[in-house]
């Protein structure tokens, strides 16, 4: 299928459908938007995009990459109709239906992306993945403590580390959390590593760089320096073996 | 009981006046920056070392501008932001780090720097309440008072073109005066700030704002008296209704709507 963008009777519709799916948990995806004309707009120059079982966010995030590349779009990252049309077009990946047909959608942010809400921003379940992706693409590995995870799932890395400029945008502190927390080459996070109350979490991770923040210039360290500040609650997981 | 925020890293605040971004596009279409960075007045070592960061949301880039005594960019100038494609919701924030035992260390720093415009003058204003649309139900605004940078006006994006309503005359006329009351009592009661010397806070900004409003006055920072903030408050929003001229916004609407 071409790609295309929602305008503002695609996102309506859509939006509609997320309010009635809410209200009734097994009503039919109406994938007919995708290629209705008085809800769509071409995107240019043409990009054929196709219906995919992603393993993880990271799989999804890398395949949109290449597929979104050199698009004319002004400012891709912020096209809400682009990103609702995606949305629906991977429905089934992003919300898959229970045994019974039903589906639970989640807050609006996850489908209709809100790039000026800054509470909001990264929660949408391509948008975010994508934005970070492309943030860290000389070296996508720094982030697959934030993309390791299946495409529906946004989870306690996310909410801990995303959400924070001076963490997701710094590609040390990002690579020492995937070091820390994963370990080298594993796709599994390690035992206990979102426990809440959990010693040397990434809760807790998060709360302490925060505070390093105002003494520290951490942009300018490496990811050797950033995990030697940590103290020693961490150590439980620089000595945990990899999850296999 | 709010937790207050204290410097004790005993780092400098650089004014917002010392620094100035402007940004615009090279000939091939990429967006690059100039800054301007006065550091003179602060006393800082001379070698301490200046950097600029450019950011919005997951994006980042970093340029190195020399030390204090010898502030430049290296290479090219203006600097080139390969990595961003448009200004908005662009940000800057500048760094001076030490480079003695330990390095690293943050002696001061300026953030949340907008871009000024090229053709005009350096635009420092804060903007107070930023619109931003949100999931709100049947609500069709509300104040979100939880971020660490300040208050957000939250307007319900099923309302359509949310940007337009946030503008709109009839909206501010209604919506801006509760709004300003509503933060300001959170400063006050929730938020217990009794100074308005630190122009990085949110908080000491939204007060100096309501104090230069006609009339309104000193905030009453040496009491706790809930009627004398109450009064202040009332008369900073009554001022600010005033030099906004809210109630003939809202009366010309109301003749639009009966002659329509």
């Amino acid at each position: 299928m071409k790609l295309q963008r929602f305008n503002d009777e695609g996102v309506r519709r859509f939006s509609q459908f997320l309010d009635a799916l809410s209200a009734e948990s097994t009503l039919a995806v109406p994938t007919d938007l995708l290629t209705d004309a008085g809800c769509v707009a071409r995107v240019l120059p043409d990009r054929d995009i196709e219906p995919r079982q992603f393993s993880n966010r990271m799989d999804a995030a890398a395949y949109l990459d290449e597929v979104l590349a050199g698009l004319t779009v002004a400012d891709v990252e912020r096209d809400v109709g682009l990103w609702t049309w995606l949305s629906l077009f991977y429905f089934d990946e992003l919300c898959p239906p229970d045994g019974r047909g039903r589906r639970e959608p989640g807050e609006r942010a996850r489908w209709l992306p809100a790039p000026d809400d800054p509470r909001r921003y990264y929660r949408h379940l391509l948008a975010g993945a994508y934005r970070v992706y492309r943030a860290h693409r000389e070296n996508p590995w720094r982030v697959m403590v934030l993309l390791h995870v299946p495409l529906p799932v946004i989870g306690h890395f996310w909410y801990q580390l995303a959400s924070r400029q001076e963490i997701v945008t710094n590609p040390a502190i990002m690579e020492a959390a995937t070091d820390l927390y994963m370990g080298q080459g594993s796709t599994k996070a390690k035992r206990g590593a979102t426990g809440e109350k959990t010693p040397g979490s990434v809760f807790r991770f998060a709360a302490v760089l925060n505070q390093f923040d105002r003494v520290w210039d951490l942009y300018a360290m490496n990811k050797q320096q950033i995990l030697a500040l940590l103290p020693a609650e961490f150590d439980r997981f620089h000595n945990q073996p990899t999850e296999a | 009981m709010p937790i207050r925020r204290i410097n004790f890293t005993g780092r400098c605040k650089i004014l917002r006046e010392d620094v100035q971004v402007w940004a615009r596009r090279d000939n091939d279409g990429v967006l690059a920056f100039e800054a301007s960075v006065k550091l003179v007045d602060y006393g800082l070592p001379d070698d301490a070392l200046v950097s600029v960061e450019a950011y919005r949301r997951e994006i980042y880039m970093r340029f190195p501008h020399g030390t204090v005594a010898a502030p430049r960019f290296p290479g090219q100038v203006p600097c080139r932001l390969t990595r961003f494609t448009s200004t908005d919701g662009l940000l800057f924030r500048v760094k001076v780090t030490a480079t003695g035992d330990p390095p690293g260390v943050l002696l001061a720093e300026a953030d949340r720097i907008p871009v000024s415009d090229d053709e005009e003058q350096p635009d420092n204003r804060i903007a107070l309440l930023p619109p931003a649309p949100a999931e709100l139900g049947q609500e069709t605004w509300r104040v979100d008072l939880m971020g660490a940078n300040g208050p957000v006006l939250l307007i319900n994006s099923r309302v359509g073109d949310w940007k337009a309503v946030a503008a709109s005359p009839v909206f501010r006329s209604l919506v801006y005066p509760a709004a300003m009351r509503q933060v300001l009592w959170h400063i006050y009661k929730v938020e217990e700030t009794r100074t308005i010397d630190d122009n990085d806070d949110w908080r000491c900004r939204w007060l100096t704002f309501a104090a230069a409003l006609p009339g309104a006055g000193e905030p009453p920072l040496a009491s706790d008296d809930d009627q004398q903030w109450s009064d202040w408050i009332s008369s900073s929003v009554n001022s600010f209704a005033h030099r906004h001229a809210m109630l003939d916004h809202y009366s010309t609407f109301l003749a639009a709507e009966r002659s329509a």
